[in-house]
């Protein structure tokens, strides 16, 4: 070690002045003295010594060191969960919502195909959905009713959106990385059979309600595509998929699994018990919709019986918790949406005239048919390709609906009235986000403002050192010891005391964040403390990140804020006087 | 002060060059007369609050290659201040106090304490200026008020080692580490890491040669106030300095115990070659020496 560093490293002979290389590790022999040359006496090896000494042999500097530790750690912490909140709203709405969003809610647009069409052309286009945003009412099969937001979707959607992931209920084969007791019930492949194989012996139970287990291959394949085949007639009907945590009956551990509630039965119409299973997708739930007309006044309300054929977490508690996923068809028929005859504007004038036809038949008159209005969504979500930046996409997705709207004159809305329509996920969250972020960073500033307090700390702690090892200070003058040494003794010893501080801190940081839930629902057992609450902090689980450049600059602080403290015990160190010090008592 | 041709960063090792070049050593002898270390005129006052105590009044001193010299006087006389002003620990005072006027030879040192312990800057008698300049001390014909701190550093690690009354080690070292932390302030990191097995056999062989071979893994606590002051004494010696600065090394110890260090003391200094200045206020120690110097009242007597 000594020959590498030695062999680059240029020095000068003390006694003769005389500079040159040192090749062979044992110092350079000058010609003028013939003495051996050494190095500049401020980096020695007993401050090192001296530092680890003191580091180890007193309780002082490890209070120190706590207090860096605890101090990085709460930094490091609050900022990898506030961070974490902003990347996971931002990664989820993404995953939701694709990178851009053509919108004109309630009415919608038609030929949205055709915009389809035009922006898959474009290359910066990975991909595009039509979908109809509304809000409806559910019914669950308890019969409790919620208000939710009601999307339509269809195969289209799985590929500007990360839906198949989403989808909850299928076979995975790998248990998650925190799943280390394989508590997942979706690792059993053959669970929903063997579900019906133990009630099948309950006279209660229909067979009916048997038939509609179904293996998490079966849910899997009825969850992409909404669409289920009814286990009786054989027929396919559209289905829907809930958010997870919208029905109450899939409960969530502490792990972040969901598992059937035991739900047990239910009052039946009849007046008897009913058995009803706790797994919603063996149930149907009532959908009803207002359609309104082009001015937004309702024109009715259409109810629908549908069965769930699966259930979708987004990990964005207020998605899993209001919205419901319903074949696009299915909910264009319910909100007259689909395509339909336009008639004549003047009805006859006697709707029971009777007139006789050209093949000479007496019929009821009726309005001609003088078009076809086509299906209309209100929503066209884009994915951009890898490579392209949602905000790009938006630009030419403003460039292409211009094009588009050219194309349809009076049919669609004008471009000009889509500007602020046609948008990002960070641009319809930027108020919220914006206010997150700010409120990270006061956060953090407060946190800077406490933690500045290791300043002080070190500086009382160091100051009291210094003071007791007043002697020491005039004996290591006495050998020799530079000023410069001695206060790099002090100012090596705080940073030793940060970095050991700072690293601690991050091993806690780390061990906090990567356990947080596990934590904070232990604290909720043990303590009956619930910090999280999901319906106030929109994720069910407590989010994180780790992001090395974050640790990096927090750490890199304590060790400045240690050496900080460390300064001003060191210029007293430095500055003591060698022979008071040596009289000292 | 002549400088007799050295040059300015000479000083520092030329001792011990002089041990291992017996030609290098003549020169520097004949260029100072034989005298290592020269003190002229020394004053030292200290400020106790508003009022100035002064400790050394013009001592001179001259000590001569391996020549012993005690320092003998009562608490209080200036022994362990001329100590510190000889090894670089402290600087005299710039400019001296006045005994008596240049021009009517009235003694001013016979004012009364308070007029005393201030300055005088004129004489009471005929009004003259009473200008006395500064003390100066001198290692090899080189004044130690002329060198940077660095330099001044530097003599302390290589030109001269101390020994204290109270050992002065450091508590958290091993005995091994007490003596060899003078070597790593000396030679740095990297010096020290390519002459560690050197520095430590020397270390070894200077413990062992006071009786402390067994006593290299004990921390200065579980010693015993000889063995110490033994330590004390290799680590000063560590260095292989020419000059070896004792300010009362047996003053802690019993009679006997003092005895045996003083014997090992003369025995390193007779095979090394050290000139040696001790501070000591026992006659019977002060005997054992070449010469013995009084000091009284901040003065040599």
């Amino acid at each position: 070690m000594g020959l590498a560093w030695s062999a680059v490293r240029r020095f000068v002979c003390r006694p003769c002045d005389r500079g040159g290389f040192c090749r062979s590790g044992a110092g350079l022999k000058s010609a003028d003295c013939n003495l051996v040359g050494r190095f500049p006496i401020h980096s020695c090896v007993y401050q090192s010594l001296l530092t680890r000494r003191y580091l180890t042999s007193k309780i002082m500097p490890l209070l120190a060191i706590c207090a860096v530790m605890f101090c990085s750690a709460l930094v490091l912490t609050t900022w990898s969960i506030m961070g974490g909140f902003v990347v996971m709203l931002l990664k989820v709405g993404r995953e939701m919502e694709g990178d851009v969003s053509i919108a004109w809610p309630t009415a919608g647009f038609a030929h949205y195909e055709e915009l389809i069409k035009r922006l898959e052309a474009d290359p910066m286009v990975a991909a595009a959905a039509p979908v109809i945003e509304t809000f409806g009412m559910l019914v669950l099969p308890d019969d409790r009713q919620y208000g939710i937001q009601l999307r339509g979707i269809d195969e289209r959607y799985a590929k500007v959106a990360t839906y198949e992931q989403a989808l909850w209920w299928k076979p995975i084969t790998e248990p998650l990385p925190k799943d280390k007791g394989r508590g997942d019930i979706r690792l059993d492949s053959a669970w929903a059979t063997d579900q019906a194989a133990s009630l099948a012996r309950d006279p209660d139970i229909s067979k009916k309600q048997l038939q509609e287990f179904r293996g998490f291959e079966e849910m899997q394949e009825a969850g992409l595509t909404l669409q289920e085949k009814d286990p009786i007639t054989g027929a396919v009907r559209p289905a829907v998929v809930l958010g997870i945590e919208l029905s109450g009956f899939s409960r969530r551990d502490a792990a972040g699994f969901y598992s059937p509630a035991d739900v047990g039965g239910r009052r039946a119409g009849t007046g008897g018990f009913e058995w009803m299973s706790g797994f919603i997708p063996n149930h149907e739930v009532n959908i009803t919709v207002l359609p309104l007309s082009r001015s937004g006044r309702a024109v009715g309300s259409v109810s629908t019986r549908l069965p769930v054929a699966n259930e979708f977490r987004t990990g964005l508690y207020d998605v899993d918790k209001r919205t419901v996923l319903i074949r696009l068809e299915e909910l264009q028929r319910m909100l007259n949406l689909d395509e339909a005859e336009r008639l004549e504007n003047a009805p006859p004038a006697n709707p029971y005239d009777i007139v006789t036809g050209s093949d000479g038949k007496e019929e009821t008159p009726r309005a001609g048919v003088i078009g076809v209005d086509p299906a209309r969504v209100t929503t066209v979500l884009i994915k951009a390709k890898p490579g392209f930046e949602p905000e790009q996409l938006r630009d030419r997705a403003l460039v292409i609906y211009g094009d588009f709207a050219a194309a349809y004159p009076g049919e669609v809305p004008r471009s000009m009235d889509m500007e602020r329509s046609i948008t990002t996920w960070e641009r319809q969250q930027a108020m919220f986000i914006g206010a997150v972020k700010r409120e990270t960073a006061m956060v953090l500033f407060l946190l800077l403002f406490i933690s500045f307090v290791v300043v002080f700390l070190i500086l009382a702690i160091f100051w009291a050192m210094v003071s007791e090892k007043t002697k020491d200070i005039g004996v290591l003058r006495s050998i020799g010891a530079s000023r410069l040494g001695v206060a790099w003794l002090w100012l090596r010893y705080g940073m030793s005391i940060g970095v050991v501080g700072a690293i601690l801190g991050g091993a806690l940081a780390y061990s906090v964040v990567w356990n947080i839930n596990p934590i904070h629902e232990w604290m909720g057992r043990a303590m009956g403390i619930q910090i999280w609450d999901p319906s106030v902090y929109y994720f069910p689980e407590i989010p994180s990140e780790v992001v090395p450049w974050k640790a990096a600059l927090v750490l890199s602080g304590a060790v400045l804020f240690s050496v900080l403290g460390a300064l001003l015990p060191a210029v007293k160190a430095a500055q003591m006087d060698p022979v008071r010090a040596l009289r000292f008592e | 002060m002549s400088q007799s041709g050295m040059t300015t960063s000479a000083t520092g090792m030329a001792a011990s060059a002089a041990r291992a070049n017996g030609s290098a050593a003549n020169a520097a002898n004949a260029a100072s007369g034989g005298a290592i270390l020269r003190a002229t005129n020394l004053h030292k006052t200290y400020r106790m609050g508003r009022v100035k105590v002064p400790v050394l009044r013009g001592v001179d001193l001259t000590v001569k290659r391996g020549e012993w010299v005690a320092i003998l006087g009562a608490s209080g006389s200036g022994k362990s201040t001329l100590l510190h002003l000889l090894g670089g620990l402290d600087r005299p005072d710039r400019q001296g106090t006045a005994t008596v006027c240049g021009k009517c030879k009235y003694d001013v040192s016979a004012l009364d304490a308070a007029r005393a312990s201030k300055r005088i800057e004129r004489c009471p008698e005929c009004n003259e200026l009473l200008h006395v300049s500064g003390g100066a001390v001198s290692f090899e014909d080189r004044e130690l008020a002329k060198m940077s701190s660095r330099e001044l550093d530097r003599y302390r690690t290589e030109s001269v080692g101390f020994v204290f009354q109270f050992y002065h080690l450091l508590p958290e070292l091993t005995v091994m580490q007490n003596v060899t932390i003078a070597s790593m302030v000396r030679l740095g990191r990297f010096g020290y890491m390519a002459q560690r097995s050197k520095v430590e056999a020397r270390a070894r062989g200077l413990l062992e040669s006071f009786g402390l071979g067994h006593r290299l893994t004990h921390r200065p606590a579980e010693l015993s106030g000889g063995e110490r002051q033994r330590v004390a004494i290799a680590r000063a010696l560590a260095n292989e300095p020419p000059v070896l600065l004792a300010d009362e090394p047996t003053g802690n110890l019993d009679h006997a115990t003092g005895e045996t260090i003083l014997d090992q003391i003369a025995k390193h200094r007779a095979d090394a070659g050290l000139t040696m200045v001790m501070v000591t206020h026992d006659r019977d120690i002060a005997k054992r020496a070449d010469r013995v110097v009084q000091l009284t009242d901040g003065r040599v007597a």
